[in-house]
């Protein structure tokens, strides 16, 4: 395997060092449910590089969260696929039958939502969620399960967790809740950890709070992490590699250095600049 | 929380009802929440219902009298020893209420359990996965919907013949409809929501979706929902009976007692309709009150 990928065209971005875990290469479709049949994603291409943060900055409707549905396999089932792959270690994701996929879900590549509240199950406890993730792909019995998820909210450092594995999601703010959902995501012990918008709706402090124990973990262990954002100071302080999108294409891609201190598209230099505001004020 | 729930509550306890979620007001701003308003009805309920069991089970071992006994005092007035007093065969109707119990609450129990279970699994089925299977379920179902309930009972009774289990099968067909399509309603309309993406994106497959992690917080609004049709069901197999087409001719159930007796209302043997008629409202009124407090009692969120 390890013969195979070196073979690969790794360095897609100027990112020579590390061989990526995942590429999208040429990736493109529609909704089905749109009049025009407008493409939405225009032959999308950029790499994940193994062991580093890659942020992928756009505005809203830029395509970058339906390119990371589309990394599970779980994008809406309106969309269609007209161009392009993405392999995940090598393989095409879209080629891979159903039973192959759940395996891989949760348990080699997982995602965090942006509302946290929202993506947890109201009528059970976060304990149960979590082991239940457990169970699934480990197949462990309902005591490991439970140890595990105990030592998961450990993990993500949401204090007392022996209490807190009985309790529901309505009793967890959203900032705890977003812990709980990292420590769901990463109970399996992925390799590569998708993060759609995890801190859009949070207090600037909370903010802080959860994209430090991201970093955290990620430096800690050999996770790969797709951080998609709006926030272009986290990108400068936290990540490796930027990829730019804008209305279903990617405009740019780099280390994150190159993207923020020598922006190429005049879009990336808009955003920046907007971003600087921001920071000024 | 749906429409259903709070019209269940909106029957039983019109004043109570919001008084249990957090808008209870500025003024009222207590450490603890007060119990929710729906508790008391809810106790009654449950306790009227075990009351029904209890002498269900204890008409197989014993009544004042011979349920089936004809040949004693014709129309004596309640009183002692007869009880609820005697109606026109010399039966007494104490022992016959009784022994009826088992009947009515055997039949409205089974019917509404096997319609709830086929009609939600039915109902999670086309809600979740749509398409040719919602189109086909729900066809199916608007053609027996299609006739007026009651009557369509009461056809195919009379086409399959009397007899208990008739009944029940033909109960829980006629109900499986709104079972169905709430259960289908229920997971339409969470199937979207981020925890079932969140449960597709950690490798659940689809029915472990939809019926582990959709289906479950449906439960209150179902179970809800259950308790009242229960008791519609108690009062549709209440009204075969009536009609003469429920049971075998002669097997004691309230609505051919009350029908047994409805001569007597106007010649002033009243009790003959009467306590038979008290058992269904008695039955009914419980399994709203159940009904009330059920859906509250499943969500997390309202639990204390």
């Amino acid at each position: 395997m390890s013969a195979d990928t070196a073979f690969d065209p790794a360095a897609r971005h100027s990112s020579p060092v590390r061989e990526p875990i995942l590429e999208i290469d040429n990736y493109g479709g529609y909704f089905s449910t749109s009049a025009d049949q407008a493409p939405v994603l225009k032959g999308i291409t950029y790499s994940l590089a193994r062991g580093a943060i890659t942020a992928i900055v756009g505005e809203t409707g830029s395509g970058k969260s339906l390119t990371a549905l589309s990394m599970l396999q779980i994008q809406p089932a309106s969309f269609v696929r007209t161009s392009g792959r993405i392999l995940f270690d090598g393989q095409d994701l879209a080629e891979l039958d159903e039973r192959t996929l759940r395996g891989i879900r949760g348990a080699r590549i997982s995602m965090v939502f942006q509302d946290a509240r929202a993506a947890l199950n109201p009528i059970f406890t976060v304990g149960r969620q979590i082991a239940d993730v457990c169970r699934l792909h480990q197949g462990l019995s309902r005591n490991e399960a439970r140890d595990a998820a105990i030592a998961a909210l450990r993990l993500v450092h949401i204090p007392d967790p022996e209490r807190r594995v009985r309790q529901y999601p309505h009793e967890f703010s959203g900032g705890m809740a977003q812990r709980v959902m990292i420590a769901m995501a990463l109970v399996c012990k992925p390799e590569l950890l998708i993060l759609d918008e995890p801190t859009t709706g949070l207090d600037v402090t909370i903010q802080a709070e959860i994209i430090t124990l991201i970093t955290e973990l990620c430096r800690e262990s050999d996770l790969t992490t797709c951080l998609i954002t709006h926030d272009l100071g986290v990108v400068a302080e936290t990540c490796d590699y930027a990829v730019v999108m804008r209305r279903g294409e990617v405009l740019e891609t780099g280390t994150c250095e190159q993207v923020l201190t020598a922006p190429r598209h005049e879009y990336t230099q808009q955003l920046l600049a907007a971003s600087r505001l921001v920071d000024n004020a | 929380m749906t429409p259903t729930t709070r019209s269940a509550a909106g029957v039983a306890e019109p004043s109570g009802s919001g008084g249990d979620t957090e808008t209870a007001g500025p003024v009222a701003k207590t450490r603890r929440r007060p119990p929710p308003a729906g508790a008391l009805g809810f106790r009654i309920g449950v306790g009227l219902l075990a009351g029904y069991l209890v002498v269900a089970i204890i008409s197989y071992f014993w009544t004042p009298f011979d349920p089936l006994g004809v040949g004693g005092d014709v129309l004596v007035k309640p009183g002692t020893p007869y009880l609820f007093g005697t109606d026109r065969l010399g039966e007494d109707v104490f022992s016959r209420t009784m022994v009826a119990t088992r009947y009515d609450l055997a039949i409205t129990v089974a019917s509404v359990a096997l319609a709830l279970v086929l009609g939600t699994i039915l109902g999670t089925i086309g809600g979740y996965y749509g398409k040719f299977w919602d189109g086909a379920i729900m066809r199916a179902i608007e053609t027996f919907n299609a006739f007026p309930t009651l009557l369509f009972a009461m056809l195919i009774v009379s086409a399959v013949g009397p007899g208990i289990l008739n009944i029940i099968v033909v109960l829980a067909f006629v109900g499986l409809p709104s079972y169905l399509r709430l259960a289908r309603a229920e997971v339409m309309s969470r199937k979207t929501w981020q925890f079932a993406e969140a449960a597709r994106m950690v490798g659940c497959r689809s029915w472990r979706v939809a019926f582990r992690h959709l289906l479950p917080n449906s439960i209150g609004p179902l179970l809800a929902f259950t308790a009242v049709n229960a008791a519609w069901v108690a009062l549709i197999t209440a009204s075969l009976g009536y009609l003469g087409i429920g049971l075998q001719p002669g097997v004691p159930e309230w609505g051919s007692m009350i029908a047994n007796g409805q001569d007597g209302i106007i010649t002033g043997q009243w009790w003959v309709s009467f306590f038979p008629g008290m058992a269904i409202l008695g039955m009914t009124g419980s399994l709203y009150l159940l009904g009330d407090g059920l859906g509250d009692r499943f969500d997390p969120r309202r639990r204390r």
